[in-house]
C-alpha cells in the first residue's frame, strides 16, 4: 500500500509508483522524472524490478540497500518533498488502517510506526519484485529456451565484451564502472560517484545498470540522454568497449536483451485498495 | 579465494582482453574472429558461468557481490591500461 499511497507525498500526487510504475517496466519511460510542483530530478529512474538484488542503490550506488533507498525520494525536496520525517510519521499516524497494518508487520516493537519501518516496508515489497523470463529458463537447464536469434544476440553478447560488465542474475547491477572507459563520455557534469566520495578515482563511476527489462526502460543511461536501445547498444560498444558494432551485431544484441523482458506476478503488483484518510491527516501542501 | 572473488576477477580479465581486441570498422570481427553476419558460437557452459537465474525474492544480504568484493574488482580495472586508450584512471 505505501508504495502506491500519495499522502506521502507533499502535495499528496505522487508515490512511489509515479516514477517506478509497475505496469511500465518499474520506470516512467522520461529523461527525468517530474517532482514536487513539477521539478524535474537530475537523473534517470532507474527500474524498480529486480533492484533489490543489485550491489546498492541509486546510480552512484549512496544507498546500501532498497530499504534504505526508499527513505530518500519522501523527503527529497525535489522529488515528494514531504518536509521530514517526522511529517511522515504523522500522516502515517493519522491513518488508521496503516496503524493497524504496522503492528502487524512489526510485532511487538513499541513505536511499530517508525521511519525506519517504513523503509522497511517498502524494501520488503521491492524485494518481490523478481522478473523471470525465459532467459532464467535457459540458464537452469532449458537448451532450448531461447530461439536461434536470441541465441545469436547472446553469442554476440558475449563476445563482443559487454558480459564483462553485464553479469551474475541481474545481468549488471553488480559493479561500479567508468562511463567512457575507452572513449571519453560527452556529459560530464554529473561525475557519479565522485560526487558521493570526493574521491578523484571514482570521477564518472557509475553503478552498472542491470539490463532486466532494459528493453522497456528508455530513455537509456544516468542522463537519460539515450532514446532507444540500439543507439545504447551501440554508444557502449564504443565508449565501454572502443569497438564499432554493426548494424547486424547491434540488432542481435537488441535480440537477445529482448528475452530478458519479463514481469512481476499480477496479483502482487495490482495496486491495493488505500487506508482511508482519517480526521488528523494533513491535506494536501503544493507549495 | 571465494568463487564470487574469481568470477570477478575473471570478469574484469575478459573485459580488458575484450577492450584490446577487435577495433576498427563498423561490424569488426568480435573476439573469436567472428565477422558480423556470422553468428559467433555459443558456449552455454560459458553462458552459466557468466549468469545466474534470478532468485524467487531477493532476501536481505542476497547482494550479488560483497563491499570486499567491489573495491578489490574495480582497482583491478582502474589500474590497468588499456591499449590505445591510455590508464584507466589519469
Amino acid at each position: 500500500m505505501l508504495y502506491f499511497d500519495p499522502r506521502l507525498s507533499k502535495a499528496q500526487d505522487l508515490s512511489c509508483s509515479s516514477c517506478h510504475s509497475l505496469t511500465k517496466g518499474g520506470v516512467d519511460n522520461l529523461r527525468f522524472s517530474k517532482g514536487h510542483k513539477g521539478q524535474l530530478g537530475g537523473r534517470n529512474a532507474p527500474t524498480v524490478f529486480n533492484a533489490a538484488g543489485q550491489l546498492a542503490q541509486f546510480w552512484d550506488g549512496r544507498a546500501p540497500d532498497v530499504e534504505a533507498q526508499a527513505k530518500g525520494p519522501v523527503l527529497n525536496p525535489v522529488e515528494m518533498a514531504m518536509p521530514d520525517e517526522d511529517y511522515v510519521l504523522r500522516v502515517l499516524r493519522s491513518l488508521p488502517g496503516y496503524v493497524t497494518s504496522f503492528e502487524q508487520a512489526f510485532p511487538g516493537e513499541k513505536e511499530p510506526i517508525s521511519y525506519d519501518n517504513f523503509g522497511r516496508a517498502v524494501g520488503a515489497f521491492e524485494r518481490g519484485l523478481v522478473t523471470p523470463t525465459k532467459f532464467d529458463a535457459l540458464l537452469a537447464g532449458k537448451d532450448d529456451a531461447l530461439d536461434a536469434p536470441e541465441r545469436e544476440g547472446l553469442a554476440t553478447f558475449m563476445a563482443a565484451g559487454c558480459v564483462a560488465c553485464h553479469s551474475g542474475p541481474l545481468v549488471g547491477g553488480a559493479m561500479y564502472m567508468k562511463l567512457g572507459l575507452v572513449q571519453p563520455y560527452g556529459n560530464t557534469k554529473d561525475q557519479g560517484r565522485f560526487d558521493l566520495t570526493k574521491n578523484d578515482a571514482d570521477r564518472m563511476f557509475f553503478k552498472v545498470p542491470m539490463l532486466r527489462n532494459v528493453v522497456d526502460t528508455a530513455p537509456y543511461f544516468h542522463d537519460g540522454s539515450i532514446p532507444d536501445l540500439p543507439t545504447a547498444i551501440r554508444m557502449m560498444g564504443r565508449l565501454q568497449l572502443g569497438k564499432e558494432l554493426g548494424e547486424d551485431q547491434v540488432t542481435s544484441i537488441a535480440r537477445f536483451l529482448g528475452t530478458l523482458s519479463g514481469a512481476p506476478p499480477v496479483d502482487y503488483i495490482v495496486k491495493p485498495a488505500l487506508p482511508p484518510s482519517g480526521p488528523t491527516t494533513p491535506v494536501p501542501d503544493p507549495t | 579465494m571465494r568463487p564470487r572473488k574469481i568470477l570477478l576477477l575473471a570478469l574484469s580479465a575478459t573485459f580488458l582482453l575484450a577492450c584490446k581486441s577487435d577495433k576498427g570498422a563498423p561490424g569488426a570481427p568480435l573476439d573469436g574472429g567472428v565477422s558480423a553476419g556470422v553468428a559467433p558460437t555459443l558456449d552455454l557452459a560459458e553462458v552459466r558461468a557468466a549468469f545466474k537465474p534470478l532468485p524467487s525474492r531477493f532476501d536481505s544480504g542476497a547482494s550479488p557481490a560483497t563491499a570486499e568484493d567491489l573495491p578489490r574488482s574495480n582497482a583491478l580495472l582502474r589500474s590497468a591500461s588499456v591499449e590505445g586508450a591510455g590508464p584507466l584512471v589519469q
